[in-house]
C-alpha cells in the first residue's frame, strides 16, 4: 500500500474521470514518452515541456532520462529515433541505484495490447504487460500496477515514499474530493534547503531593527520567499488545467492552500514538489461562558481584572515592565479599536477571512486585507463577534482604570474568522496566513507574542499534533523570539487539548480561577499543556460600545494573560528566547488544584513577576535624554549575571546621539555592556540647530545668454557645539517639496551658488548634518 | 528673406557692371592707336579692421577686436568708368571673453556676407567713396555654462572710405564700415553690428 498507493489512487480517480483502461508496470524506470497517438509536448525555444517536466532540446532532439531519443518538432510532436549511445538511464544502478523520491508517470492505456512497434519505447528491465504503456520523466519509481477497464490516457502519479500518515491523508482527501467534487487542502511544498533558509530568515530579524540589519533581514526573507515562490509556481504550473484554485500562498512557510479537484489531487499526489497534505479545516472559537465558574478575588473592584494581581502583573508594572514598546498579535475575531481600552494605542490591522462562500469576508469584500479597518469585528448579530475585543483587552487594554496584562503594549489585530451562518469560523489556511503575516512584521515591529484563543474539536493527548501546518509558522515565530500562546479548549476534558494548542512548539494555556482551581471547562493534557492562567470570571472590553465590558469564562481568556505576560518579559529581557521565558514561567508558577490536576503532572499557573525576577539578578536602568530614545526602551531591564546587553540609541528628528554616560561612555552605537551589577545607562541626545543663513541673487551673462545665480551663505550655529557637524545640505523648495541641491563640507567656505536659479523668488533650506548622517533643523531663506 | 537679399546683391552688382560697361562702349576719340583701357575693373582685397561694437555688453564681455575680410569689387575702370562699383565681401569676426559674473570662458563668432554699391566721389589715385548695402550675419556664442547659442539674420551696412591705386594693379583701401543687425539667439536681444575701421590691400585686374 505504501509503495503503490499514490499511483493506484490517482489512476483510480482519473479512470473514473476518463474511463479507459490504465495499466501500469513500474518495475523499472521507463522514462520516455509513450504513444497512443503521437506523444506531444510543448516546445518553447530549446525547451520541451512534456508531462509537466522540462527537457533541453538539442539539435531538435530530446534525450529522455531512459536514454530514448526523440525528435521534438516545434509543434511539440515527438518522434522516436533511437537510443542515446553513451547514455546511462536515470536511476539505474550504474547511475547510483534507485534514489529515494517520487515519480510522475503518465499512462496511455488501451484495451488492446500495445505492440513494441506501436510504442517504440525502450524498457530496461521488465516489459510492460499487454496494454501497458508507461511514461515517467525523472523520478525512479517503485513497482506499481493499476488496472483499469477501459481505454484511456490516464495520468498516474507513481509512488514516492511519502510518510504513512501523509499517504493516509491523501487517501482520505482523494476520496473526499471524489465525493464532493473538490476539497480544500493545505499542501506542504518540498522547497530545497528550506530549513536553512527559514533559520536564516528568523535569525536575521527578530525584532525592530534599522540600517544594515534590516537590509540583511530583507535579503534573507527575500531568499526564503523566492525559494518558496518558485516551488509554488512550479506546482501551479503542474496543476494547470486540473481545475484547482489557490486559496492562499505563503511567503515564509513552505505551504500553499488550494481548492483541489480530483484531477488536481492526482497531480498533487505525484508532484515532486509536494511532501505533505492536510485538509484545510474549520476551527471554531473556544466557546465562552458568562462568569460563574470562579469569581473575582475578594476585595477587588468589580471593574478590575482580579487575575492581574494573581499573575503578578502589577508588581511587574511597578518595576517598569508594562509592555511598553512591544506588540501583541491577536489572531481572533477582530477588534473594536475605538473601545476606550485601546485609546492611545497603536493598533495594526489585518484580515485573512476566506469566507464560507464568495470572495471573502474582509471589510473590503475579499479574503485578504491589511491596514486601518481591516480587523473591524463583524456585526453583533454574529455570535462571539467581539471575542477578539475581549481577548485584546485582557492582553493589552488600558483605559486608565481597567487594564490588560501588558497595559502599555500595542496590538496587532488580525481577523482570521469568517462568517458562518450566525456564527464565525476560521479556516486553518486563514490562521496560517495570520501567523505568516505576523512573521512578516517581525522586522518592523517588536512583537512579543501571538495569541490564538481558538481551537478545533479533536483533542490530542498522547502526542503533539505536529503535522498541523501551523507548526511551521509557530516554529518560525518562535525562532524569531515570538511566542504563540494557544488556548487548550473548553471541552472540560482531562484527556487532551485541542488543535492547534497541541502543537509542541506552541505555548498551550489552560484556565484556572483566581484561586488557582483549574476551571471546570478547561481541557488539559499532562503531555502537551504548558501553562495555566486565569480564565474564569475575566473582566475585559466587549464590543457593544466603546465603553462596554463583560466578565467571561474560557481558556480564550486565560491565553491572553500569557500573551500579555510575554510582552512584560520581553521588555524586561529583550534578548530572552521563548524557551527562556517559558522555563521561567514554568519554574516560578503556582500550583493548581481541582479540575484535572489529580494524578496529572503539575502544570504551573503563571506569575509574571516571579518569572521576571527569576530571569535577571541585575537591573540595568536605561535612560534617554531629550531628543531621543533607546532600544530597549528607557526603563529598568533585567539581566542575568554576565549577560551582554545591547542598547541602541535612536535620536529623534533633527537630533543626534552624542554619547553614553553612566554604565558606558563614548559614542559607540549600539553599545554592548556586560551586566555584572545594577547600573544606569543614559543615552544623550542633542538637537541640531539650523545655521543662520542669507542669500542674494546676481546676474551672470554672456553676450546672448543669461542666468541668475542665488548665492547662499551661512554660519555655524553656536548651539551645535558638541555635535560633530561635518557638512551642510542645501535644498531648493519647489511647490512645497524640498529637493537636495548639494552638500557643502563644514571645512569649506560656507557658501553655495545655485546656478540657473528660477527667475521668480526661490526658497531654500539649509541644514547642518552630523558625522552620523543626522540632519538638523533647516534655516529657510527666500531669494529674489 | 535670405534669397531676397542675395538677389538684391546680384542686382546691385549687375547694375554696377552695366554702368561700368556703358562708357567702355564709346570708341576712343583721340588716341585710336593706343589700346583702350579695360572697360571694367575687378578688384580683390583683403581687409583687416578693428571692430567697435554697437552693443556695450559685447564690449564688456569680449572687448573690441579685429575683423578679417575678403572683398570683391566690380566696377568701371577708374579712368573711364562711372561712379558705381559693386561690392561683395565676406568677413570673419571671432573673440574670446569671459562671463560677466563668474568670468568663465566664452567665445563668440560673427561671420557676415555683405554687399552693395559704392559710389566713387572723384577720380585719380585716391578716390573717396561711400556705399551702402545689406548683409547676412551668422552669430554663434559658446561657453560651458550655457552651451551654444546661434542665429543668422539679415542686416544693413554703410561704408565710407578712400581707395588708393598707386599703380596699375595695386589697390589700397582705407575705410570705415558700420553694420546694424539685431537678433535674439537665446535669452537676450543683442546688437551684433558696430563700427569697423580698417585697411584693405588688393589687386585690380
Amino acid at each position: 500500500m505504501n509503495k503503490n498507493f499514490r499511483a493506484a489512487a490517482a489512476a483510480l480517480i482519473l479512470a473514473l474521470a476518463f474511463a479507459p483502461a490504465a495499466i501500469v508496470n513500474g518495475q523499472d524506470r521507463f522514462l520516455g514518452p509513450s504513444t497512443g497517438g503521437p506523444p506531444t509536448g510543448t516546445v518553447k525555444g530549446n525547451t520541451l515541456t512534456y508531462n509537466g517536466t522540462a527537457y533541453k532540446r538539442v539539435d531538435g532532439k530530446v534525450t529522455f532520462p531512459d536514454c530514448t531519443v526523440f525528435v521534438a518538432a516545434d509543434s511539440g510532436e515527438l518522434t522516436p529515433v533511437g537510443t542515446a549511445p553513451d547514455c546511462v538511464p536515470a536511476g539505474s544502478k550504474a547511475a547510483g541505484g534507485v534514489p529515494a523520491g517520487g515519480a510522475v508517470e503518465e499512462i496511455a492505456a488501451t484495451s488492446q495490447p500495445a505492440s513494441p512497434a506501436a510504442a517504440p519505447l525502450r524498457l530496461s528491465g521488465l516489459m510492460p504487460e499487454p496494454g501497458l504503456l508507461l511514461i515517467a520523466p525523472i523520478f525512479p519509481v517503485t513497482p506499481v500496477a493499476v488496472q483499469a477497464s477501459t481505454p484511456a490516457r490516464v495520468a498516474v502519479q507513481a509512488a514516492r515514499e511519502l510518510p504513512q500518515r501523509a499517504q493516509a491523508e491523501f487517501q482520505r482527501l482523494i476520496a473526499k474530493a471524489a465525493v464532493d467534487g473538490a476539497v480544500r487542502v493545505i499542501v506542504k511544498l518540498d522547497v530545497p534547503d528550506v530549513s536553512n533558509l527559514m533559520a536564516a530568515s528568523a535569525a536575521a530579524g527578530a525584532e525592530a531593527q534599522s540600517g544594515a540589519a534590516q537590509v540583511s533581514r530583507l535579503a534573507a526573507d527575500g531568499q526564503l520567499r523566492d525559494a518558496i515562490g518558485a516551488v509554488a509556481q512550479g506546482l501551479r504550473a503542474e496543476l494547470a488545467g486540473t481545475g484547482f484554485a489557490v486559496n492562499r500562498q505563503y511567503d515564509f512557510i513552505p505551504f500553499i492552500a488550494l481548492r483541489a479537484s480530483p484531477a488536481s489531487m492526482a497531480t498533487l499526489l505525484g508532484s515532486p514538489r509536494v511532501i505533505g497534505i492536510e485538509e484545510d479545516v474549520l476551527t471554531t472559537l473556544d466557546p465562552v461562558e458568562p462568569a460563574g465558574d470562579g469569581a473575582a478575588a475578594s476585595g477587588e473592584s468589580p471593574m478590575y481584572n482580579a487575575a492581574l494581581t494573581v499573575i503578578g502583573a502589577p508588581t511587574a508594572w511597578g518595576w517598569g515592565y508594562t509592555g511598553q514598546g512591544w506588540y501583541v498579535g491577536i489572531l481572533d475575531t477582530g477588534i473594536r479599536k475605538t473601545h476606550q481600552m485601546f485609546a492611545g494605542k497603536t493598533i495594526l490591522e489585518a484580515c485573512f477571512a476566506s469566507g464560507s462562500a464568495g470572495p471573502g469576508d474582509c471589510p473590503n469584500g475579499t479574503a485578504t486585507m491589511t491596514g486601518p479597518g481591516a480587523a473591524a469585528h463583524y456585526p453583533s448579530s454574529y455570535t462571539s463577534f467581539d471575542h477578539g475585543t475581549h481577548v485584546s483587552g485582557i492582553a493589552a487594554g488600558n483605559d486608565g482604570s481597567s487594564f490588560g496584562v501588558a497595559k502599555s503594549a500595542d496590538i496587532i489585530a488580525i481577523q482570521v474568522f469568517s462568517k458562518s451562518g450566525s456564527s464565525v469560523v476560521s479556516w486553518s489556511s486563514d490562521s496560517l496566513a495570520g501567523l505568516n503575516y505576523l512573521y512578516s512584521l517581525r522586522g518592523t515591529y517588536r512583537i512579543a507574542s501571538a495569541n490564538m484563543s481558538l481551537g478545533g474539536s479533536t483533542l490530542y493527548n498522547a502526542s503533539p499534533c505536529d503535522s498541523d501546518s501551523r507548526k511551521a509558522a509557530i516554529d518560525a515565530l518562535r525562532a524569531a523570539g515570538i511566542a504563540t500562546a494557544i488556548a487548550t479548549g473548553n471541552d472540560g476534558s482531562c484527556g487532551g487539548i485541542s488543535a492547534p494548542a497541541c502543537i509542541s512548539s506552541a505555548i498551550s494555556v489552560g484556565s484556572t480561577t483566581v484561586a488557582d482551581v483549574e476551571s471546570s471547562f478547561s481541557n488539559s493534557s499532562g503531555n502537551l499543556q504548558k501553562l495555566f492562567a486565569p480564565g474564569s470570571a475575566i473582566y475585559s472590553s466587549t464590543g457593544a460600545s466603546d465603553s462596554s465590558f463583560g466578565t467571561w469564562n474560557g481558556t480564550s481568556m486565560a491565553t491572553p494573560h500569557v500573551a500579555g505576560a510575554w510582552a512584560l518579559m520581553k521588555q524586561a529581557m529583550p534578548g530572552g528566547s521563548v524557551t527562556d521565558f517559558l522555563n521561567a514561567l514554568r519554574n516560578t508558577g503556582a500550583g493548581t488544584t481541582g479540575g484535572c490536576s489529580s494524578g496529572r503532572v503539575p502544570i504551573p499557573r503563571i506569575n509574571v513577576a516571579n518569572a521576571i525576577a527569576s530571569m535577571g539578578a541585575y537591573t540595568l536602568t536605561i535612560q534617554a535624554s531629550e531628543f531621543g530614545t533607546t532600544d530597549p526602551v528607557p526603563g529598568p531591564t533585567r539581566w542575568v549575571p554576565g549577560a551582554e546587553a545591547t542598547i541602541t540609541a535612536y535620536p529623534a528628528a533633527y537630533s543626534d546621539f552624542v554619547g553614553w554616560s553612566g554604565a558606558a561612555t563614548g559614542k559607540t552605537n549600539p553599545v554592548k555592556i556586560i551586566v555584572n551589577a545594577n547600573a544606569t545607562l543614559t543615552a544623550n541626545f542633542q538637537y541640531i540647530y539650523a545655521p543662520p543663513s542669507s542669500g542674494r541673487r546676481v546676474t551672470n551673462r554672456s553676450f546672448s545668454q543669461l542666468e541668475y545665480i542665488d548665492i547662499l551663505t551661512w554660519t555655524p550655529n553656536g548651539a551645535n557645539q558638541g555635535l560633530d557637524v561635518n557638512r551642510y545640505r542645501v535644498y531648493v523648495v519647489t511647490n512645497g517639496t524640498p529637493t537636495l541641491l548639494g552638500e557643502v563640507a563644514a571645512s569649506a567656505p560656507l557658501e553655495y551658488w545655485h546656478r540657473k536659479a528660477p527667475g521668480a523668488s526661490t526658497q531654500y533650506l539649509i541644514a547642518a548634518v552630523t558625522a552620523n548622517d543626522r540632519e538638523g533643523a533647516a534655516f529657510t531663506i527666500t531669494v529674489q | 528673406m535670405r534669397r531676397v537679399h542675395v538677389v538684391a546683391l546680384l542686382v546691385m552688382l549687375s547694375a554696377s557692371a552695366a554702368s561700368a560697361q556703358t562708357p567702355a562702349a564709346k570708341p576712343p576719340a583721340r588716341r585710336p592707336s593706343k589700346p583702350a583701357p579695360p572697360p571694367m575693373s575687378v578688384m580683390v582685397l583683403g581687409h583687416y579692421g578693428v571692430f567697435l561694437p554697437s552693443d556695450s555688453a559685447f564690449k564688456g564681455i569680449y572687448g573690441n577686436g579685429g575683423v578679417f575680410g575678403v572683398e570683391l569689387r566690380v566696377g568701371s575702370s577708374p579712368a573711364k568708368g562711372g561712379p558705381l562699383v559693386g561690392w561683395l565681401e565676406a568677413s570673419f569676426r571671432q573673440r574670446n571673453g569671459s562671463l560677466s559674473f563668474t568670468h568663465e570662458a566664452t567665445k563668440v563668432s560673427v561671420n557676415a556676407i555683405e554687399g552693395g554699391v559704392l559710389v566713387r566721389l572723384g577720380r585719380g589715385t585716391a578716390v573717396p567713396y561711400v556705399g551702402a548695402g545689406g548683409g547676412y550675419y551668422a552669430f554663434a556664442e559658446t561657453n560651458d555654462p550655457f552651451g551654444q547659442a546661434k542665429q543668422s539674420k539679415p542686416g544693413y551696412c554703410g561704408v565710407f572710405g578712400v581707395m588708393i591705386t598707386p599703380g596699375k594693379t595695386l589697390v589700397v583701401d582705407v575705410r570705415v564700415k558700420y553694420s546694424a543687425v539685431s537678433m535674439k539667439p537665446a535669452d537676450l536681444t543683442i546688437k551684433v553690428g558696430g563700427l569697423t575701421g580698417g585697411i584693405g590691400v588688393g589687386f585690380r585686374f
